[in-house]
């Protein structure tokens, strides 16, 4: 964390019993400084987490779930944020919100290293991917290379 | 001390240490073989105790009924009282294993604090039962007949050491076979066990159980060797810390240690006594808790440093791998 | 009427194993710890209570009077906070020693729950060699004198500020977990450790801080029982049991429930000795426990996520 990286588990990622509110400032403990300001950007990002600030995080859907935990992570103004199957679980129509929001987030200038499971979506956004098999990298390339490559397709897409 | 004295001291000693080898072997099939967070030693005890007591004694009648009152007295030898306080033990186990198995380890561990205490509760407040807070005295001992009274501990001793290597050898045959790897594998990972098709439930319960047939023997012969028992002898000390002080300190999962657990430990405490002789006449009083303070630190230093106990666990899985 | 009298007399004295029901589930829900020396704890700050008031201050010459009708004075204010200090500080203590060790040999829940055994009776041992066993009072002979309440119940006015106490700490305890940072990082560790690491908690001062809330809370409940009925060295032992089942009846980790829990044994204790002998009173939480253990293991306010 203090070398700049934030990590977003798959499961378990976010603390149920406390708010959204609480969620976030959990993600700022180490802080010593004002986070208000940090804060105002991470709602910026989700509107809809600053709506139901005051909520207990486990009764949120799945998606919105994902939200906090991203959020938390981004609490400590990361220069790299590490993504851990972030659309593992949701409906499709949410896996494009998600996959939008980690767009958003990137724009902002946080470098993202995503491990997806859907990994059509994710090379579709990526600049650079790396295929991992049996823990070896096997291949890197750029991500609209990687999406364009018929063996990668054949072998990692499904065709 | 003459050569008499010091020998009679060493043979109540080695009684009372071959009397908690017993229990901690009863202990070991229950929490070293099978992982089973057994802190009610005392209850199996206090109950194994006051079953044989009752078992070999006859019911008061006539004048002694006023003042000594018993639930039933079947005035059975001694082989009898010893048989009668593992079944009960057996049977008691059975009916608390029911609710209490399927429970996590720390809520059986509570669940016998539990029962243990109700047991100590009722046998202290029901008169009509055991003569409540008075006990029993006077439980015969068998071959008392032999010899002068002054020599009987001898008697006793070959009798705790028979039993104790018979409960030995026993739990060793079952250890080694199929029915003691199941334990072991119980202990090790449930998970995977339970999955390999065995009724998980039943091996814990025939390892609750048995373990506490072993321990009602300890307590029948506790109870003929001190000649008296009453609710107050079966404290959480005594009757149960103790037993897992020794059974660490041996080293658990391994039948040996679990006896040699016991001599040293019971070794230390008597061990102490003579320490505390040098206190001032103050704190004399003090002396057992004292020594029994010791005891909890020693339990504390083995269990951070040296967790399996002197002999460590024994590594001999099976007859057919040898 | 005579039950409305014991169910009162149970509030006030589940309001004090609630006191160490919280502490317990408070532990339990952020280290997974059955900790089986919180009822000593509970002990240990009635004696070392007692050591202030008849001791040290006695000693510095402090005066012993009573804030009348109260059965204690100045004595027993300055002891109190100094004693729920002194054993929460020991509870810190026996973990940097002992737990912590164990925790990170990656030892067994059981090895831990044994090993917070031994602390139980080390600390009783210690009451024994410096108090020795026999029952002792704060105020040796003092009068109590009772209020009368509606419905013929008597209570004490001891008893009347016991449940102001509790009051008072349960609610400082309630604030402190929501509006401080501390007190919401507790509350995420209890959630989940391991996330709660790699947001940037520290765990360590998480757990110091733990430690030493459920030794406070266990000294102040040892405290006032001891100022209610007495100063026994068994007491902690007696406390196990209702202390255990009202953490498992409130479903364990949970602070409210623990607050519940302790007020229904406590009044479930009380009533049951219109029937039984009083003696029987732990047996009475025993029973209860293994009731709810079978029927509803997660306890009132348990999910089913647990």
């Amino acid at each position: 964390m203090r070398k700049g990286i934030s990590y977003v588990p798959q499961v378990d990622n976010v603390f149920p019993s406390l708010t959204i509110q609480e969620n976030l400032q959990m993600g700022a403990f180490i802080r010593n400084d004002d986070y208000g300001r940090r804060l105002e950007e991470v709602y910026t990002l989700f509107p809809i987490l600053r709506e139901r600030e005051k909520q207990k995080v486990a009764r949120l859907s799945g998606g919105q779930r994902q939200m906090v935990a991203m959020g938390r992570a981004l609490m400590l103004d990361p220069q790299i944020l590490l993504l851990d199957e972030p659309s593992a679980g949701l409906a499709p129509v949410l896996v494009s919100t998600i996959f939008e929001k980690i767009k958003e987030i990137n724009a902002t200038g946080v470098a993202i290293v995503i491990v997806e499971q859907n990994a059509r979506e994710a090379l579709k956004m990526a600049d650079y991917g790396y295929v991992l098999a049996m823990g070896r990298n096997v291949l890197e390339d750029s991500g609209e290379a990687l999406l364009a490559d018929g063996e990668v397709a054949r072998l990692y897409l499904g065709g | 001390m003459e050569i008499g004295g010091l020998l009679a001291y060493l043979v109540s000693f080695a009684i009372m240490a071959g009397i908690y080898a017993v229990f901690c072997l009863g202990l070991n099939i229950q929490w070293g073989y099978t992982g089973l967070f057994n802190i009610g030693i005392a209850g199996f005890f206090c109950i194994g105790a006051y079953t044989s007591a009752l078992i070999t004694t006859p019911k008061p009648t006539g004048i002694y009924a006023h003042y000594v009152h018993q639930v039933f007295g079947l005035n059975l030898p001694f082989p009898v009282g010893l048989v009668g306080a593992a079944v009960v033990c057996g049977l008691v186990a059975f009916l608390i294993g029911i609710p209490t198995l399927r429970l996590g380890e720390d809520y059986l561990a509570i669940a016998t604090i539990g029962i243990a205490e109700t047991f100590r509760l009722i046998f202290n407040n029901e008169p009509w039962l055991a003569n409540g807070p008075r006990g029993l005295m006077g439980l015969p001992q068998p071959f008392a007949w032999l010899v002068d009274a002054r020599y009987y501990n001898y008697i006793y001793l070959v009798i705790i050491l028979i039993v104790v290597l018979l409960v030995y050898l026993s739990i060793e045959q079952g250890i080694r076979s199929p029915w003691g790897r199941v334990l072991r594998a119980i202990r090790e990972d449930e998970i995977s066990a339970s999955m390999s098709g065995k009724d998980i439930f039943h091996f814990k319960m025939q390892s609750l159980v048995f373990g506490a047939m072993v321990m009602g023997i300890g307590g029948a012969l506790y109870a003929h060797y001190t000649k008296a028992i009453s609710p107050d002898v079966f404290t959480p000390l005594y009757g149960t810390f103790i037993i897992w002080v020794m059974l660490m300190a041996g080293g658990s999962g391994n039948n040996k240690g679990a006896i040699l657990g016991a001599y040293v430990v019971w070794g230390i405490w008597i061990g102490t006594t003579f320490m505390t002789d040098l206190l001032p006449y103050t704190l004399k009083a003090r002396a057992p808790y004292i020594r029994f303070l010791l005891i909890g630190i020693l339990l504390e230093i083995i269990l951070i440093y040296r967790p399996q106990g002197i002999l460590g666990e024994e590594k001999k899985v099976s007859k057919l791998i040898d | 009427m005579r039950m409305a009298e014991l169910v009162v007399y149970g509030i006030v004295l589940g309001s004090i194993i609630a006191l160490g029901a919280i502490g317990l589930t408070l532990v339990y829900g952020i280290l997974r710890f059955a900790n089986f020396a919180h009822g000593d704890l509970m002990a240990g700050g009635a004696y070392v209570a007692l050591f202030i008031v008849t001791g040290f201050l006695a000693w510095i010459g402090v005066p012993d009077t009573t804030f009348a009708p109260l059965s204690f004075g100045w004595r027993m204010l300055i002891a109190f906070p100094i004693s729920m200090l002194a054993v929460g500080s020991l509870a810190i203590l026996f973990d940097r020693l002992l737990y912590r060790k164990l925790r990170i040999e990656r030892s067994g829940a059981v090895i831990l729950a044994i090993s917070a055994l031994g602390v139980a009776f080390i600390v009783r041992m210690i009451i024994l060699i410096i108090w020795g066993a026999d029952s002792l009072f704060y105020r040796p002979g003092v009068l109590r004198p009772a209020l009368e309440l509606p419905l013929e119940v008597k209570i004490r006015p001891d008893q009347i500020l016991i449940l102001g106490v509790v009051f008072i700490l349960v609610s400082l305890l309630y604030v402190f977990l929501q509006k401080t940072k501390m007190g919401k990082a507790m509350r995420a560790t209890a959630d989940n450790m391991e996330l709660a690491r790699i947001s940037g908690i520290d765990t360590e001062r998480v757990i110091i801080w733990t430690w030493g809330i459920g030794g406070g809370l266990a000294a102040a409940g040892g405290i006032l029982y001891g100022i209610d009925v007495q100063l026994h060295p068994y007491m902690g032992w007696n406390f196990l049991l209702p202390l255990f089942a009202a953490t498992i009846l409130g479903s364990i980790g949970n602070m409210y429930g623990a607050l519940v829990g302790g007020l229904v044994i406590g009044v479930a204790q009380q009533v049951s000795t219109a029937f039984l002998p009083p003696t029987y009173k732990p047996a009475v939480a025993f029973v209860i426990m293994i009731a709810v253990l079978l029927l509803r293991p997660q306890g009132i306010f348990g999910g089913s996520h647990r």
